[in-house]
């Protein structure tokens, strides 16, 4: 019999059953009054004021897309999982929705009671984020591990050794060059920039310094165009990174003592995908789950991500 | 994508760099939307000036093997092969006709062209 736990979407349960709880009391509390405070100073007093539903609705609309986002991570994960790990991103949604609607709670009681003031919900916060994670974490490892049906089909790269000996001798310039520069990574750093900015120019009446800060983090994330890019010559391998072309990895091809094709979980092994350094080694990728790893002579491990792992291992081998 | 530079071969380096994008376009190690590197980058790596790259670029772009976008990188372009025409064909037999000329002059056979041909075709099926 299938097992009915055997989806990983089953630990967002405690995320939704929050949500609902939160909905519920909504509808269940009463009408609300037109205006109230929706905004206050660190000390809890008023300095905003509007319908109610401008700041519920917002804790609604966030909630439904942290737990979107946190089914993504969930599905991705599983997607890469090679063998049962705990998954710490599917905790996610329970933190943040759990949080947020504790938090609400409050505000509606404060709402209710036509208090002025608004003080931080510990009570709400505490019992509701902590049973929501606990409840997370035991469905968590509860959760069955369904080994992925894919196959890995590694290229046949005989001759390609040859080839590369012939492109190579002589000291003659070669040049091995490859790029993982995906559509999301492109989106990140064009779209959310031009929102920043446009938020900052927006808000820079009213708040100068946060819109200073959103143009910094606008121009930072604009660099970043262009993605990753490997490149080989017969002296040294490099990784570039960004629209600067920074070098974010240099290796002198004589340091190199061992390079492998290595299949990991970028998730599950790094936390995500960009440069990471997971305690073992450097890696750098922002798409799939292949790459090689190439350790130096004084034992350092470093990873590269690539499209084509078995030409890059054959390259690295030829100049190394 | 790989590039390699002979000063042996009477090419000027731009040929060079437009025979072997062909060349791996054609046995299919680069595929429709890869990325080349940007002119700087090739430019700056092989020690070649800027300009030698950009005309490699610009040639690939107008015989239709990449795409090249203002603030883009150049990718290789959808529909590249096979571009079978009239006027395609003729440019090959007036290669084809140069070549042989060449060949007939420096002395070869025959029998020696086509065993270069044969040679040459198996080397590129090899790489496909």
């Amino acid at each position: 019999m299938k097992n009915p736990l055997n989806h990983s979407l089953w630990t967002h349960l405690p995320a939704v059953a929050v949500l609902t709880y939160f909905v519920i009391r909504l509808f269940t509390s009463g009408p609300l009054p037109a205006q109230a405070p929706v905004h206050y100073t660190w000390n809890g007093i008023p300095n905003s004021f509007g319908s109610p539903w401008l700041s519920l609705g917002l804790a609604l609309g966030l909630s439904l897309l942290y737990i979107c986002i946190s089914v993504v991570l969930d599905k991705a994960w599983v997607k890469q999982e090679r063998k049962k790990t705990f998954n710490w991103l599917s905790l996610f949604d329970e933190l943040t929705v759990a949080f947020l609607v504790g938090i609400n709670l409050g505000y509606l009681d404060s709402l209710q009671t036509g208090s002025g003031t608004f003080g931080f919900p510990v009570f709400y916060v505490t019992v509701i984020t902590g049973g929501a994670v606990i409840l997370a974490i035991l469905l968590e490892i509860m959760r069955p591990f369904n080994p992925s049906s894919e196959q890995l089909t590694v290229e046949d790269t005989t001759g390609l050794a040859a080839e590369l000996a012939a492109r190579t001798k002589d000291n003659r310039p070669f040049l091995y060059w490859e790029s993982q520069n995906p559509l999301y990574f492109n989106l990140l750093s064009i779209i959310l920039p031009v929102v920043m900015t446009a938020g900052a120019i927006l808000n820079w009446s009213s708040s100068t310094w946060s819109s200073l800060i959103l143009l910094v983090v606008a121009v930072f994330l604009i660099l970043l165009y262009g993605g990753i890019r490997t490149v080989i010559v017969p002296q040294e391998v490099a990784v570039r990174f960004s629209l600067t072309g920074l070098k974010v990895l240099k290796l002198k091809t004589s340091e190199i003592a061992n390079a492998e094709i290595m299949q990991f979980a970028p998730l599950g092994d790094f936390g995500g995908y960009g440069i990471r350094f997971n305690g073992k080694m450097t890696a750098y990728y922002l798409r799939g789950s292949r790459g090689v790893k190439i350790t130096t002579r004084q034992g350092r491990q470093y990873l590269i991500g690539s499209d084509h792992p078995e030409h890059l291992l054959a390259v690295i081998k030829a100049v190394a | 994508m790989w590039l390699t530079l002979s000063e042996t071969d009477p090419r000027p380096i731009y040929l060079q760099i437009i025979a072997q994008v062909r060349e791996q376009v054609r046995s299919g190690r680069l595929k429709p939307g890869d990325e080349l590197p940007s002119v700087r980058e090739l430019a700056d790596t092989l020690g070649i000036n800027m300009h030698t790259v950009r005309s490699a670029y610009l040639k690939l772009r107008d015989q239709g093997i990449i795409n090249l976008r203002l603030g883009r990188r150049a990718t290789i372009a959808r529909a590249h092969l096979p571009i079978k025409n009239e006027e395609a064909e003729g440019e090959l037999q007036l290669r084809l006709e140069e070549w042989m000329t060449d060949s007939l002059l420096i002395g070869l056979t025959a029998e020696q062209i086509m065993q270069m041909f044969e040679k040459q075709l198996k080397q590129m099926e090899k790489r496909s």
